[in-house]
């Protein structure tokens, strides 16, 4: 017996369906493996009735059903699976609509900060200057000279200070300082070591220590 | 003219006043007195490439005062 592929059981009425069903399979609806089979899955229906055939397609994922000689007759999707599939379909487009938007987000967020820091660099030009501006751009770095101590206010890490035989790195930073353009944090705190060198020593914690620098590294400073 | 330049996340926003106009300093100090009771700190910049000084009060003949958020230990 050649295979039953018809799909016009999905979503037609179950008589349709029964009518497709009788005119495809040769030992019809009579078959006895047949409607035990159908019996045991849906366990509500009755062999000769057509609403058979419509619990079975709505209440189960896929049905296999099996003539006598035991072949396998027909794999089919049924309302539910479809349902079910629908349901994820929705589901991942909906997440891609998302993720779409999370990604545009994101890439706002990257451009403003982008804006940000670029004005922030303006405002450090104002402060040190062209060809110094070129040097911090290069290292990330700015030498600040304080009153007792010289410092080197960096990008990205720790404030070093340095002393005679050793160097301190110190933690200080803006407060919620990821809310602010890396420059303005490094400007912050150039601002207060010349204004105010003892409230920034006494706010700072004093992370580690290191031996004195054998060479200073490159670093723009104020002209 | 006077220039206050804030700190903030979209990068330093500018406030610019003109001394003789009272009108102008008036609303500069109303501005970096509001910020000073939120913790910002204030320092006047003369010169283009000198050391800044804390202030803690508006001076309308500053150059440029830059106003910069708390700063906290790590």
């Amino acid at each position: 017996m050649a295979p039953y592929t018809s799909t016009d059981y999905y979503g037609s009425s179950s008589d349709t369906a029964w009518v497709s069903w009788n005119s495809h399979v040769p030992e019809g609806t009579s078959c006895t493996s047949t409607w035990y089979y159908w019996n045991s899955e849906t366990c509500t229906a009755i062999g000769n009735s057509y609403n058979t055939w419509g619990n079975w397609c709505e209440n189960v994922d896929n049905y296999t059903v099996w003539t006598d000689v035991g072949n396998l007759v027909i794999q089919h999707k049924t309302k539910r699976l479809a349902r079910t599939l629908n349901f994820r379909k929705r589901l991942i487009k909906r997440s891609e609509k998302k993720r779409r938007k999370d990604l545009a987000k994101i890439e706002i967020h990257k451009r403003n900060r982008e804006a940000a820091e670029i004005r922030a660099k303006e405002l450090l030009l104002d402060l040190i200057g062209e060809d110094q501006l070129k040097i911090y751009n290069e290292t990330g770095r700015l030498f600040v000279r304080g009153r007792k101590n010289d410092y080197i206010v960096q990008k990205y890490g720790y404030v070093k200070k340095l002393e005679k035989d050793k160097v301190v790195d110190l933690c200080i930073h803006l407060d919620n300082k990821t809310k602010y353009p890396e420059t303005d944090n490094v400007i912050a705190l150039k601002l207060l070591i010349e204004g105010n060198e003892e409230k920034f020593t006494k706010t700072a914690h004093h992370a580690c220590y290191a031996p004195a620098y054998n060479e200073l590294p490159k670093c723009a400073c104020m002209p | 003219m006077g220039e206050l330049r804030i700190m903030g996340s979209k990068g330093d926003q500018k406030v610019i006043w003109d001394p003789k106009n009272k009108d102008e300093v008036d609303a500069s100090k109303i501005t970096f007195d509001s910020l000073i009771k939120k913790g910002f700190k204030a320092f006047k910049v003369d010169k283009k490439g000198d050391a800044g000084s804390q202030i803690k009060k508006f001076d309308p003949k500053a150059g440029k005062i830059i106003l910069v958020p708390e700063i906290v230990g790590g």
